[in-house]
């Protein structure tokens, strides 16, 4: 068994309700510590049989988008192929890796060999030179990209698994329904951040992609700033020190889980990807790899109400650690649920579960803004919009206030903030991409 | 042991005085052999020189001798396993504790502490046990302490408190030598640290806090009440002497007390008052869940009374059933201590909890 890494594990809500509340609110807050030895990934790992027991192999696999619009302009794919090559340079000595070229079909540039290998100064040199040779023909297939990503994390389960995924189009080589099972078929086996660069891809499906695949989605709207982003986006990857780690949720009997939302560095709905666990009454939540970073969760509840004075244990949360050996405990808590009469108790808000669903409604808030301005309906988009721009405001959030400020305008008759009727494409989709990033609640 | 502790000259029987208090060292003497570096703290309680005991307090937490261990079922869903902390694993309700209905029947002084019937925990604490001075007298210690709902871990302060003061005033009742007021006074102060002690970073500036009372009564020393809140003491007797012993922290009529023990309770001074029983009666130690419903001394005495006098547990679980029916808004504890006061028919250091 490998060391785990320390998480710091804290529950923050406000147990009493009054007579008859059936929801219960809590924000899950996890941080893990550097394990001793830190970045030991720098460990050449050479001749080590992939997916080693160790759980710190890492395996990164590099999609970029070969369809034919990276070539106009030129400078998108040129990008690429530079922004692939300093991601190689940046694997830790040893991790394995491989490069995948993304059209209609999805095809492994290297290693040709059909193993990977870890990376060192000749295959490093050897992928980089093939990445050179990468030329944009053909169309946009992002779930057979996953799937063939997923064909070469298979043979390393027990590693640390990360894609990183590059477009500039929209998904039109296959179906919908094809682009979600193979999203499907991923999740739980590899976390992917995802990548658009251009105006002329869809932000919805890269969120759904990364959302799914626990990673993040980023806007690229100067070819000369993805290198740096994917350096970045590597050395974030390659330190990652637990490969698999699931919140494990118990509710009671009769209770409705409504849901488990990643809130903190972004949002991410993760209801949907419960595994169900031995006992009925616990499911698992994938959270991913976990370097040394700060994530929180808000979980909601609904529970059949008890009398006065009666407590209940409305939810266990642990953290686990999970690998072909089975789970470690890495921390746990309660969510409790105490009803009272006294309404001092009852009516205290808790200010990390209320900072949470602040930045949740102000995503939303920008997402339906911005799809009324798309369909001309600007009284909507102008209440939404200033909703959203309060909330921002409110939580402190800058990037969302300065984004909010390029799609809207004061109305100079009512000083008040009004969607415009005009907007850059750009300007819309970078908003639209940095409305699920949260910002920390402060200490409560 | 050498403490810090509140000296003055404190008239005998003070009639409600207040004591002007300046800190000087408190001797305690070990009882057995005399020694006077008395090691007393939450972790050793026996005198380094000659290993005797110190009589420990009772409050109804103790751990039963032997209760048969089976496997419960849960009271809400009838389901078979119960949690370690209590929870049904398959509702999830919290199972009765131990702590929602405290009973200690010591016959010289009886106690109840009980949850109620709204609040979700009892944050009550009671702490009593007879003692016996050096020159043979015995003295009873009764210590009630009531968690503030809207302080963190209410519950854990009141349980720290008690202890805390009972374990300093059995000590200093057994080694003698320190008057009853100067005791109180350096109760009160000890019970605040040990409650303060409780703080933590992750309190959100409420940290554990609770009130305070204790009544030392001894068979020629009169009472001697100490307290800071709103638990109150009364004297209670069937000659019309009946009287409320301690004054509230709090506005006539108010809930928001104005003294408490915790971290952020600065050090108040305690109020610390003697009275000297014109008679046969008994002392009334007691939370605001007992005095909510009824409040007045004579009213109480009518309740306790005669009972109260040969069976001190008798007449607690009237008046604890008093305000239970009349709805059991908040925590209640009562302690009795008929006076005067009897001889403990056990060692009184070695008082047994009863079921």
């Amino acid at each position: 068994m490998s060391q785990f890494p320390n998480f710091a594990f804290e529950i923050n809500q406000n147990e009493f309700l009054a007579a008859g509340v059936r929801e219960v609110h809590a924000v899950v807050t996890l941080t893990a510590a550097p394990t001793a030895g830190g970045s030991s990934a720098a460990v050449p790992a050479y001749g080590s049989p992939a997916g080693g027991a160790s759980g710190k192999d890492n395996v990164e696999v590099i999609i970029v988008d070969c369809s034919g619009s990276m070539d106009y302009p030129r400078t998108k794919m040129m990008a690429a192929k530079e922004a692939t090559k300093v991601a190689i340079d940046t694997l830790s000595d040893g991790a394995y890796f491989a490069v995948v070229a993304g059209t209609e079909g999805a095809r492994v540039v290297y290693p040709t060999g059909g193993h990977l290998l870890p990376a060192g100064y000749q295959t490093r040199a050897q992928a980089k030179d093939a990445v050179s040779r990468l030329a944009a023909n053909g169309g946009t297939a992002m779930g057979r990209w996953l799937a063939q990503a997923n064909r070469i994390f298979d043979a390393h389960p027990n590693a640390i698994k990360h894609a990183i995924l590059l477009t500039d189009g929209k998904d039109e080589s296959e179906t919908p329904a094809d682009l979600a099972r193979a999203i499907q078929a991923s999740i739980g086996n590899f976390t992917a951040d995802c990548r658009g660069i251009g105006e002329d891809w869809e932000v919805d499906e890269l969120r759904k992609i990364a959302e799914a695949l626990l990673g993040t989605v980023g806007i690229i709207r100067e070819p000369a700033r993805l290198a740096e982003d994917f350096r970045e986006m590597t050395a974030n990857s390659m330190g990652k020190e637990i490969a698999d780690v699931a919140l494990r949720l118990w509710a009671p009997k009769g209770a409705v889980v409504r849901y488990v939302k990643q809130v903190s560095p972004t949002l991410a709905d993760l209801s949907g990807m419960r595994v169900p666990g031995d006992n009925p009454l616990t499911g698992d939540y994938p959270t991913g790899a976990w370097g040394a970073e700060t994530r929180e969760y808000h979980i909601c509840v609904e529970v059949e109400p008890g009398n006065i004075g009666q407590e209940k244990l409305a939810g266990r949360v642990q953290l686990v650690a999970k690998d072909s050996g089975g789970a470690t405990l890495l921390g746990e808590d309660k969510i409790r649920a105490v009803w009272t009469e006294d309404e001092d108790l009852s009516t205290r808000i808790n200010g990390r579960v209320a900072h949470y669903t602040g930045q949740a409604e102000m995503a939303r808030a920008i997402q339906e803004g911005l799809d009324a301005q798309k369909a001309g309906d600007l009284d909507t988009a102008t209440s939404r919009l200033g909703r959203a721009m309060d909330l921002a405001v409110e939580s402190g959030h800058e990037d969302t206030v300065k984004m909010l400020r390029k799609v809207t305008e004061v109305d100079p008759a009512t000083s008040k903030v009004r969607a415009k009727a005009k907007v850059d494409k750009g300007d819309v989709m970078e908003l639209d991409v940095v409305s699920t990033k949260t910002v920390r609640a402060k200490r409560n | 042991m050498t403490v810090e502790v509140a000296a003055g000259a404190v008239p005998a029987s003070g009639g409600g005085a207040e004591l002007e208090a300046e800190r000087m060292p408190l001797q305690l003497a070990c009882p057995n052999c005399g020694a006077t570096d008395l090691v007393m703290d939450a972790e050793s309680r026996f005198c380094e020189a000659c290993g005797y005991a110190l009589a420990e307090p009772v409050t109804g937490e103790e751990e039963p001798a032997a209760e048969a261990a089976g496997p419960r079922a849960c009271v809400s869903c009838g389901g078979t396993e119960i949690d370690d902390e209590g929870y049904c694993i398959d509702c999830g309700d919290l199972q009765p504790r131990r702590r929602d209905r405290m009973e200690v029947d010591l016959t010289v002084v009886a106690g109840i502490s009980d949850r109620g019937r709204r609040h979700h925990r009892n944050e009550d604490s009671m702490a009593l046990r007879p003692a016996v001075t050096p020159e043979g007298g015995t003295v009873v210690v009764a210590v009630v302490c009531d968690g503030v709902s809207t302080s963190e871990r209410p519950d854990e302060a009141s349980a720290a408190a008690v202890a805390a003061a009972a374990r300093l005033l059995l000590a200093g009742v057994q080694s003698g030598g320190v008057a009853a007021a100067e005791l109180t006074a350096q109760a009160v102060r000890t019970a605040d640290e040990a409650v303060a002690a409780l703080a933590r970073d992750s309190d959100h500036g409420n940290p554990p806090a609770c009130t305070y009372v204790s009544a030392l009564v001894g068979a020629g020393s009169g009472v001697t009440v100490g307290w800071l809140g709103d638990s109150r003491a009364y004297w209670l007797d069937a000659a019309g002497g009946a009287r409320q012993l301690t004054q509230d922290d709090a506005e006539e009529g108010s809930h928001a007390i104005e003294a408490w023990l915790g971290a952020d309770s600065g050090a108040p001074e305690p109020h610390v008052a003697s009275f000297t029983p014109p008679g046969p009666g008994v002392v009334l130690v007691c939370s605001d869940g007992l005095w909510n419903y009824v409040e007045q001394a004579a009213d109480l005495a009518a309740l306790a009374l005669p009972q109260a006098a040969a069976d001190p547990m008798g007449a607690a679980v009237r008046l604890v059933r008093t305000a239970l029916d009349a709805g059991g808004h908040d925590n209640i504890t009562a302690v009795l201590v008929p006076y005067p006061v009897a001889a403990p028919a056990e060692p009184a250091a070695r008082g047994e909890s009863q079921p």
